[in-house]
């Protein structure tokens, strides 16, 4: 028996897989050509008997020229998202700073960030929301409140101290909190 | 997930460990890699996509390659190990067996307590 197509087939999926690889540089392509093209040669000089059908069949382990086009750009792909990944620089630095001393500064700047996610930059907004000038804003309406709630019953007085020590315990340690979180996942990135 | 599906990831995540193993011993060209893996059960099905994982990984500097004559043939390029190439092995190695073991432990004894 003779491969009467042999050219033909050999041709064809030589063409096909040089389709499927558009996408690549023309450097690996070409590589990946070439050895693909040796790979076939050298495997039909060891065939003992060429006809279509052991052809077809040696192009059908080789497999599917998609199949190899996959793993070629495929290959690429994470590599593109691994290089556009930045790490933390001087602007991280800066948001993170400035979210707690000059809060709508830093905030514009933890969102011009790419290196954090939408989540954290949600949370890094939100908690504390306006920064520790916020908090001393809040704290001064509470010193308000309780020069307030003196003139009453003293359970009053004591239970809105205790509330408002809680409330601002919480609100100055929210902040560096939050700083630590943001740069820690700066770090994990 | 089909388990045919399943296959191709479990392969998919160790094939380049292991063309990089195979070449350990000696620098081997493409269709020698191809002979060893089908002799040595079924990780690849189209072999042909050995051939972009090995240009991949002479990109990433994890093997080399030289032409080398063959008597009555055409050159053959040949792939070999670099120094990275060879850390990346050892560091396969490693975590492979700490992570065989645990999967076969869970499968093992995983039923008793």
């Amino acid at each position: 028996m003779t491969a009467t197509h042999a050219a033909q087939l050999v041709d064809e999926y030589l063409q096909r897989l040089k389709r499927e690889l558009t996408d690549l540089s023309p450097d690996s392509r070409n590589e990946i050509i070439d050895e693909i093209r040796r790979h076939i040669a050298e495997e039909r000089g060891g065939l003992a008997d060429e006809s279509d059908a052991t052809l077809m069949n040696l192009l059908e382990r080789l497999g599917d020229p998609r199949d190899i086009a996959a793993e070629a750009l495929g290959s690429k792909k994470p590599r593109t998202s691994v290089a556009t990944t930045r790490r933390f620089g001087t602007l991280e630095v800066l948001a993170l700073i400035l979210l707690v001393a000059a809060w709508p500064v830093g905030a514009i700047l933890l969102w011009v960030s790419k290196t954090w996610t939408r989540r954290e930059k949600l949370l890094g907004t939100l908690i504390p929301p306006g920064g520790y000038p916020a908090v001393l804003l809040i704290m001064s309406t509470f010193h308000w409140i309780t020069a307030a709630s003196e003139a009453g019953p003293a359970w009053v007085d004591v239970t809105v101290s205790a509330l408002l020590f809680t409330t601002s315990l919480v609100a100055l340690i929210a902040p560096v909190g939050m700083i630590v979180y943001l740069a820690t996942r700066l770090r994990a990135r | 997930m089909p388990i045919d599906g399943l296959a191709t990831q479990l392969r998919k995540g160790v094939i380049e460990y292991c063309v990089l193993a195979m070449l350990k011993e000696m620098p081997r060209y493409g269709g020698e890699v191809i002979q060893m893996l089908r002799a040595r059960g079924e990780l690849v099905v189209s072999e042909g996509t050995i051939y972009p994982l090995l240009s991949r990984m002479r990109s990433e500097g994890l093997v080399e390659t030289e032409w080398r004559d063959t008597p009555g043939g055409a050159p053959r390029r040949y792939y070999r190990l670099s120094r990275s190439g060879q850390k990346a092995v050892a560091q396969f190695r490693d975590e492979w067996f700490r992570f065989r073991d645990s999967v076969d432990n869970i499968f093992r004894n995983g039923a008793r307590q």
